[in-house]
């Protein structure tokens, strides 16, 4: 069953060098845990033991093993095709949450009506057709399950239309979106991932946009890099809200006023190593007066995981992971992490709730920081 | 027979017949720039011997850093030299060679290591190239053979090798550079013989010592030297406290992630071929591999596509100095008996 | 009572202590509720999830009805609280999924009446057929949300113990849905059993404590314990530690 799987992943170029397993976040916490190990059984037994592994779904699929791999070994998809065939002889990862997540992503394939647009803010501007949509992703889903984290995602995608408005769009956000199948994809259920993916197709095409714009990395790459796949040409342009806006912060559309504070930046998985946006946040942060960026050592291509993914398998190594990248944050002497993904912010602010943490951080979300200096 | 060749030749500003190398000229030279051949290291003189064994054995004078050729006084070599070689009238000048053959030796340059973020070359200041500890290392270099490191000077007494940074990698150079495995062995024992406490750790791949008596000499690096082997790419190197490298890695042996705290980490960087190598062999109509490597035939593999062209040592691909000097004779009967005749 | 056309299809988690008591009193008195009805006991309403709620949702059923026991009567300490989040997060989920949050009752009380049960039963049952007959929920047309119906979502199928697959449900606009291929897993055959409340009788032998008939307004842990022994024996709960001793031990 893992026969194509590594012909694919060209898994079979495998040094057995190990730069994989000891770049793995998971690996460092948790010695059960080996990427170089699992390509390794597949390769002896292309029809064994590697399904019965638990460990794969241990997996952050952050892709630093694949970003440094001399062999150009594709470890994200060998995970996610190892997945979709533990799925199909019957075994899965806990679930996150007790499922919640992956229950309303499910629940959006059909049982869902239209969305529920209210929690868009009073003050933000958004239109019925238009050439540029923004996709909201699970923001406002996750502003109900997150709220006693400290992390309102309902404000993120508020302040993602308020730059926006800002910079003279008047966004479409539309009533008949889905979850993007992003965490489904990557738990090995590509079924559910592609009925959402043709709802969603089918709902951009109707709405006559040209441009789509995400705040959610992850609805990003799938829609840059996923939907082509299965798709083909989709037929629209996509762009983070990071990619969306530096360009016009640089033509001098935007304006911000003002800011005190050290401010250092976490790249996500997604947005970094999958689809290689680095410097379009960064100029954003720079482009506020006063607010002084420092890196972290680990920033960019090198940037540590936010320690969970997917919404499945949240163990004691992944709050490690979590603490670990808090503590670097916090070591570059920086007052707030701001991430460029969402997720990354919810998955750090739960370990900065839960954690003894020596110095304590601010996380906040890239619009977030944006909207709140925004100005004359 | 080839025509003629063009030679541009750069003025020196000192007469070669004249100057004996006696260092006169470099000791009251007010000028101080980086040494390129101590890979910035070290200092030199705006006047200077490109390197010791360097032939000839001629002093130049480096027309960027003179203060004369900058503000139109000094001269300070001038009136110092008592052959009276200096000569700041000289001119840059090309020189029209006759040639029978042509023999290409270009050579290497090595990988610059900063694509190679997760080793931090440039932001961890105590990881290193090989090229550079090979001048610390030796008695001639910038610190006279002792290891002091770049941060704070300290002896460094721990150093870890990392073997193939960026060779045999798909996202950099796939092949091996076939030097490195020696070379590191070779950096460790000296270490040891310039400061009996160091320790000294050679993270491989695979050791590729394929030679004669090179296996040898890993064990006797191994054994006399106190030599460790961890067979595991380096993952990651981090910046610790006193600036201490911290290596991340897999010892695939054991199958344990391990992290490793070190004074210096020295990167064997992979070796490409000469930049230059690529305007020349393009004016030369020389083939090169994807790589840059000139092209030769398994069966005469000192001849070029080109008639009269031969090329020898790494500009032809990978190899040691054994087998460089071994090539070099090949080159040099080929194009002998190009311009004589057979025999 | 038999089942008619329209009748909305109503999945209730049963908090085994208090609720399931009246929900087994309701069959031994032979109240009339709902019959398209399946009871999912749990051992306490706390174990509901949200994933379970909306998975039910997914899988077609028209209403959810969460049964826990009454405030401070909760045999974990708070159970039936933690149940009260779950069912608020639900809701809030189900509002911005475009679903009613109506389709999901939640009952907080400690009356181990039969009646109680089914005047529960019906007066939600009643709510959703209402909402079923404005097509479904305030936001989607029928017709869209059927678009595409029934795929995805078997995720993990027989683990689970909601919904009804296997035997051909009516959806909310009252169109009948094709029954999905998947083998019915065995402990949906053994709720399929017990859901006719009138089928619910128990086995005549078995003993049956005297005061269950009529019991006072709030029924005595210990009491309803035995009633819980009877109806199965895996269920082993020690005696000694009542919730009453419980919390009394706790201050």
């Amino acid at each position: 069953m893992l026969e194509e799987t590594i012909q694919r992943t060209k898994a079979y170029y495998c040094l057995e060098c190990g730069i994989c397993t000891g770049s793995c976040p998971v690996s460092r916490y948790h010695p059960d845990f080996s990427p170089r190990l699992m390509v390794e059984r597949a390769l002896l037994r292309p029809d064994g033991p590697s399904l019965d592994d638990r460990e794969v779904w241990s997996c952050l699929t952050c892709g630093t093993c694949s970003a440094r791999c001399p062999s150009l070994v594709d470890y994200n998809e060998f995970t996610r095709a190892t997945r979709v065939a533990a799925r199909a002889e019957g075994t899965a990862g806990i679930d996150t949450h007790a499922g919640t997540m992956i229950a309303f992503m499910e629940l959006q394939t059909n049982a869902a009506g239209e969305r529920d647009l209210s929690w868009i803010a009073a003050d933000v501007r958004t239109s019925r057709k238009g050439k540029v949509l923004f996709f909201t992703g699970c923001l406002p889903y996750f502003g109900v399950v997150f709220r006693d984290y400290g992390v309102d995602t309902v404000g993120m995608a508020n302040s993602t239309i308020r730059l926006m408005n800002a910079a003279g769009v008047r966004p479409v956000v539309s009533c008949g979106e889905r979850c993007c199948g992003h965490d489904p994809y990557w738990t090995g259920d590509a079924r559910t991932m592609k009925t959402l993916a043709r709802r969603n197709l089918e709902m951009i095409k109707e709405s006559g946009a040209q441009k789509v714009v995400f705040a959610c990395p992850e609805c990003y790459v799938m829609f840059k890099l996923v939907y082509p796949k299965y798709f083909g040409v989709l037929g629209f342009d996509v762009a983070h809200v990071t990619e969306f806006l530096a360009p016009r912060v640089a033509a001098g559309k935007l304006r911000f006023a003002e800011r005190e504070g050290v401010v250092t930046y976490h790249d996500p998985c997604r947005l970094g190593r999958y689809a290689g946006v680095y410097d379009e946040p960064r100029e954003l942060l720079a482009a506020v007066p006063g607010l002084e960026l420092v890196e972290m050592p680990r920033a960019r291509a090198e940037a540590l995981c936010c320690g969970s993914s997917a919404w499945v398998s949240c163990t004691r190594v992944n709050k490690q992971i979590q603490l670990e990248r808090l503590a670097e944050a916090a070591d570059t002497g920086a007052s707030t992490l701001v991430t460029g993904c969402p997720k990354c912010n919810i998955h750090l602010a739960c370990a900065a709730k839960d954690g003894d943490l020596e110095k304590k951080i601010e996380i906040k979300f890239v619009t977030d920081v944006m909207a709140e200096a925004l100005g004359s | 027979m080839l025509d003629a060749g063009r030679h541009p030749r750069k003025a020196r500003y000192v007469n070669e017949d004249l100057c004996n190398a006696c260092g006169d000229c470099v000791a009251k030279c007010p000028t101080k720039v980086p040494d390129a051949f101590n890979v910035g290291l070290g200092e030199r003189k705006a006047i200077y011997l490109y390197f010791d064994q360097g032939i000839p054995s001629v002093m130049t004078i480096d027309e960027d850093s003179c203060r004369f050729f900058a503000t139109g006084k000094c001269k300070v070599c001038e009136k110092m030299c008592k052959k009276g070689a200096v000569d700041f009238e000289q001119k840059d000048r090309t020189v029209t060679i006759d040639a029978g053959a042509i023999v290409l030796a270009t050579g290497l340059s090595v990988m610059d290591p900063t694509p190679l973020t997760q080793y931090g070359y440039g932001r961890i200041p105590n990881v290193i190239t090989g090229l550079e500890y090979e001048r610390l290392i030796n008695a001639t270099g910038p610190t006279g053979g002792r290891l002091y490191r770049p941060s704070d000077g300290e002896l460094a007494h721990r150093v870890a090798y990392v073997q193939c940074a960026g060779s045999r990698d798909m996202n950099h150079c796939d092949y091996c550079s076939s030097v490195c495995c020696m070379y590191s062995i070779k950096d460790a024992m000296l270490g040891r013989e310039h400061d009996p406490d160091s320790v000294s750790h050679i993270f491989h791949t695979d050791l590729r010592n394929v030679g004669k008596w090179f296996q040898r000499y890993q064990i006797r690096g191994e054994e006399e030297y106190g030599i460790k082997f961890i067979r595991g790419r380096i993952a990651e190197i981090q910046n610790g406290r006193s600036d201490n490298p911290i290596l991340w890695y897999e010892d695939t042996r054991t199958r344990e992630v391990a992290s490793l705290e070190v004074d210096m980490v020295v990167l064997a960087m992979a070796a490409l071929p000469s930049p230059d190598a690529k305007e020349l062999t393009r004016i030369l109509g020389v083939e090169v591999d994807r790589y840059g490597f000139v092209l030769t035939d398994d069966a005469t593999p000192s001849s070029t596509n080109v008639g009269g062209i031969y090329a020898c040592g790494f500009c032809k691909g990978p190899c040691d100095i054994p087998e460089s000097v071994a090539q070099a004779s090949a080159a040099a009967s080929s194009a002998s008996t190009r311009v004589l005749g057979e025999r | 009572m038999a089942v008619r056309r329209g009748d909305p299809n109503i999945l209730a988690f049963v908090c085994s202590w208090h609720p399931l008591t009246a929900a087994d009193n309701a069959g031994e008195d032979g109240c009339r509720y709902s019959p398209r009805t399946t009871i999912v006991p749990v051992e306490c309403a706390g174990r509901v999830t949200v994933a379970a709620i909306l998975r039910a949702l997914l899988n077609g059923v028209d209403g959810i009805l969460v049964a826990a026991c009454g405030r401070g009567d909760c045999h974990y300490s708070n159970g039936n609280e933690s149940c009260e989040k779950v069912v608020e997060e639900a809701r809030e989920i189900m509002r911005i999924a475009g679903l009613a949050p109506e389709r999901l009752g939640f009952d907080l009380s400690s009356d181990v009446d039969g009646a109680h049960f089914a005047s529960l039963v019906s007066d939600f049952a009643g709510g959703v057929s209402k909402l079923n007959g404005r097509s479904g929920n305030a936001r989607a047309p029928a017709k869209k949300r059927r678009a595409g119906g029934g795929t995805g979502g078997k995720r993990r199928a027989g683990k689970r113990t909601t919904g009804k697959r296997g035997k051909a449900a009516v959806t909310r606009s009252g169109a009948k849905r094709k029954p999905t291929a998947k083998k019915k897993p065995a402990v949906k055959r053994k709720l399929a059993a017990g859901k006719k409340p009138a089928a619910r009788k128990k086995p005549a032998a078995r003993k049956r404590p005297a005061a269950r008939k009529r019991p006072a307004a709030k029924k005595r842990p210990t009491e309803k314990r035995r009633v819980a022994k009877t109806r199965s024996k895996s269920r082993t709960k020690p005696a000694a530690k009542t919730r009453s001793t419980k919390r009394a031990s706790r201050k």
